[in-house]
């Protein structure tokens, strides 16, 4: 079920609240938002909520085995052995068909050997959506217990809430238990701020996808459909569109999340703050889809040695981190670049630091932005001819082109938000009075109106 | 009091976009009684250019209804495109209420809603098709549209922006939309209802209704050529298996029309000879046509009601001029008139004359 849905918006949404309020016990209260969660996620496709139970008692029963070792020994092997089981069915379903059966595919290619089967079982794996951000969630959950920040939870409900608490399912952020258990501890009284800034918060995302993601993508789907036909002027625009449409897409969905989850009692982490006004690399991590930038951060690169074995095993650890958080994003080798593209950008800035060269701040953000937008082709376009035709035509030996100005006025308005207005979730919103309140509505008003024509978000594939 | 004022505006701006698009409707989804009520003043030889009732036909159904209601028709005929250019032919009482996408499933409402309006006896000359029967194919009109089909039109950025667009180029549709949504014309029939939006010249509609309901075909277009059953996929295509439960469908429908104590006469209309040689080679089609010619025939025979299978229009003597664009499924002219002939002649012999 999509944020951007009338299911959603007009069924699914206030059923829940009514029912989530009328509800005066907390484990029934956990209860229902649990059993909603799952129809969430099985709305579409029934077999999806097996699934995540299986990913769910895979990381809860380690948690409890994890919780009853005693030495460093059994304690690391019951970590191994629930990392493992929680890991091999994004394993399977995301990664089966890549690398692993296309590899088959290129032995066999090379030896002679007909391995087409398992590529024609592999390439009819469905990826379930969500399933990377719930198994990132309990491999936090597991490290968590193990590293002894937190103690394993015994009430299934509630882990059950943690992993498939409906406004973070599908496309995050990112939680850990450390953060949300807590909340769950007491019965949720109504706090009329709270629920507000939610509906605010809400609105804003909705707006934010529907009214601007939606209407930047007519253009860049447009432009990057024909990557050959690109010349200098489209191939930026084209480019520095996606680089907008898909901060005001996810970032949307991200305060859709944060608004639903703040209207049932719940604070979710924040994810983004206006990345494009980095002004390093290393500051747009800490600006762009900072849940995900933190696991990686906490449990993979900290692992790998982070930078407390020297620095070229610092550099090979935060480039190896960044490959892996590219892959995150899909089994396809231009996730895998980007990635490497992003490691190489954080390491060439560490680089750089020691050197005195400075330079003013908004030149700075200008060219963070550019090297990011640079980044966004390896993300958004297939293949290496459609890479390399806009990446040729960016660097102007394409011709000129011509870029529509609907596409230059919806750059500037992102461009004038991005750079002109604060995140929405820093906003002190529980505080606004109702003319702002009535004004957000006309926005939401209008972003209704236009549901009839808006699309997937995008972070919904990985 | 905060969230009231946020759901109020949200309410209020979508509230307002919807009485914009209802009172300007840019897509004609709204059925007007107004050009039908002219026409029949002025003369019962009125036209009404096709697309006034709509782009997409769905209005179609409202018109039929509303000839239903103002002609007080004795014969009716029920069925799909196919059915369609059957003229009254003097005939007062009879009306055309065939409407494309007519299925098995829009025809117990369809009858509901006519028995709701005339009680009385009724002969309907039911078209029943092969197509229906494809698990592929769904119907796609109905004589009952919902609230929240309406909503979905009336909420909508595609209609607000054609609406904008409208206001934008002749601003006096704000205060008087009904100023462009129909003139009369007197060049082809003694009078033409037509509008000055659909872009058309008002004595010279391609195509037009009729004010017994039948449609006129008037745009010349280059014969239709190929395999029939490739040409015609959207309703053939992917026919792999007969839908059995629109059997069920069709049967319930009958026994609905036969507790209203009207009288039905059920035919398939004629395919071109071409047409339907094409129909028995392909595989897929092939078994379904076998099994169409067994179940139909028997399902009328157990409600008691005559079935003509008209469905090989070289017995009727159709030639392939008398197909629309000679696309071998759509009688007019001539052909359509001897299917009338023949229906007319079963209803009499039905009635014991």
């Amino acid at each position: 079920m999509l944020f951007n849905s009338y299911t959603f918006l007009f069924g699914f949404l206030p059923f829940t609240l009514a029912v989530f309020f009328a509800l005066r016990w907390q484990t029934a209260r956990i209860a229902f938002v649990v059993a909603a969660s799952f129809a969430f996620y099985g709305w579409t496709v029934r077999w999806f909520p097996l699934l995540m139970a299986a990913s769910m008692a895979a990381s809860y029963g380690s948690g409890l085995v994890l919780a009853r070792m005693q030495t460093e020994r059994t304690r690391k092997a019951a970590l191994a052995v629930g990392v493992t089981a929680t890991l091999s069915l994004l394993l399977y379903f995301k990664y089966a068909d890549f690398p692993v059966a296309r590899s088959l595919q290129g032995v066999g290619d090379l030896s002679g050997f007909s391995v087409g089967s398992v590529r024609d079982f592999t390439r009819h794996i469905v990826l379930p959506i969500g399933i990377s951000f719930y198994t990132f969630e309990g491999i936090s959950y597991l490290v968590d217990i193990y590293r002894r920040q937190i103690e394993a939870e015994r009430n299934l409900l509630r882990y059950a809430y943690f992993i498939s608490f409906f406004p973070h399912l599908i496309a995050g952020p990112i939680i850990r238990y450390a953060k949300l258990g807590p909340q769950l501890r007491s019965f949720y009284r109504f706090d009329p701020d709270l629920f507000a800034s939610g509906a605010l918060l809400f609105s804003f995302g909705l707006a934010k996808k529907v009214l601007i993601a939606d209407n930047i993508a007519r253009w860049t789907d447009l432009y990057l459909a024909a990557p050959g036909n690109l010349g200098l002027l489209n191939s930026w625009g084209a480019m520095i569109g996606y680089a907008f449409q898909i901060y005001f897409d996810f970032s949307g969905y991200c305060d859709m999340a944060l608004g639903v989850a703040r209207m049932l009692g719940i604070e979710l982490p924040w994810n983004f703050n206006r990345p494009y006004r980095a002004a390093s690399p290393a500051e747009f991590w800490r600006r762009w889809n900072v849940t995900l930038s933190g696991w990686l951060r906490d449990y993979l690169y900290i692992p790998l040695g982070g930078n407390r074995c020297g620095t070229l095993r610092r550099d090979a650890n935060l480039m190896a981190t960044m490959a892996i958080g590219g892959l995150w994003h899909g089994a396809a080798v231009n996730f895998g670049l980007w990635g490497v593209y992003q490691g190489v950008l954080l390491v060439a800035h560490r680089r750089l630091q020691p050197l005195p060269i400075r330079v003013p701040r908004p030149v700075a953000v200008a060219v963070t932005f550019v090297l990011v937008v640079i980044g966004w082709v390896l993300f958004r376009m297939q293949g290496a001819s459609a890479i390399g035709d806009v990446l040729t035509a960016m660097a102007g030996l394409n011709g000129l082109g011509a870029v529509s100005w609907s596409l230059v006025a919806w750059i500037a308005l992102s461009g004038a938000l991005m750079w002109g207005t604060p995140e929405e979730w820093t906003l002190s919103l529980g505080t606004w009075r109702w003319p702002r309140f009535a004004a957000v509505g006309v926005l939401a008003g209008v972003a209704l109106i236009w549901l009839d024509q808006t699309r997937p978000f995008i972070y919904f594939r990985f | 009091m905060r969230i009231l004022a946020l759901i109020t505006t949200a309410g209020l701006t979508i509230g307002l976009v919807i009485v914009l698009n209802w009172w300007i409707d840019p897509l004609r989804t709204q059925f007007h009684q107004a050009p039908v009520a002219l026409a029949m003043e002025r003369s019962p030889n009125c036209v009404f250019q096709g697309r006034l009732f709509g782009d997409s036909g769905t209005n179609f159904p409202a018109f039929k209804l509303d000839l239903f209601r103002r002609r007080d028709p004795r014969v009716v005929i029920v069925g799909v495109s196919r059915a369609l250019s059957i003229e009254a032919a003097g005939d007062r009482r009879f009306l055309n209420m065939s409407s494309p996408g007519t299925g098995t499933d829009v025809l117990g409402p369809l009858f509901a809603r006519m028995h709701s309006v005339h009680p009385g006896p009724l002969t309907i000359y039911l078209d029943v098709e092969l197509f229906w029967f494809n698990p592929a194919w769904n119907s796609f009109v109905t004589f009952d549209p919902t609230l929240r089909g309406r909503l979905r039109e009336l909420v909508s950025k595609f209609t607000l922006q054609k609406t904008v667009t409208k206001i934008a180029t002749d601003p006096i549709q704000l205060v008087r939309p009904d100023s462009r949504r129909f003139s009369v014309g007197h060049v082809i029939a003694p009078c033409v209802v037509t509008s000055p939006g659909l872009g058309y010249r008002v004595g010279a509609p391609h195509n037009f209704f009729r004010l017994d309901g039948s449609w006129g075909w008037m745009k010349e277009t280059p014969p239709i050529t190929g395999d029939f059953v490739a040409v015609e996929a959207s309703s053939f295509g992917g026919f792999s298996s007969f839908a059995d439960g629109r059997l069920a469908q069709l049967e319930a429908a009958v026994a609905e029309a036969r507790s209203y104590s009207w009288r039905v006469i059920a035919f398939s209309p004629p395919f071109a000879g071409w047409a339907l040689y094409d129909l028995k080679r392909n595989p897929d089609s092939r078994q379904a046509l076998a099994t169409f010619d067994s179940a139909i025939p028997a399902l009328f025979r157990r409600q008691g009601i005559p079935y003509l299978d008209l469905s090989d229009g070289r017995r009727l003597g159709c030639t392939r001029a008398e197909f629309l664009s000679q696309d071998g499924w759509h009688p007019i002219g001539a052909c359509a008139t001897r299917v009338h002939a023949r229906l007319d002649q079963a209803a009499r012999r039905a009635a014991g004359h």
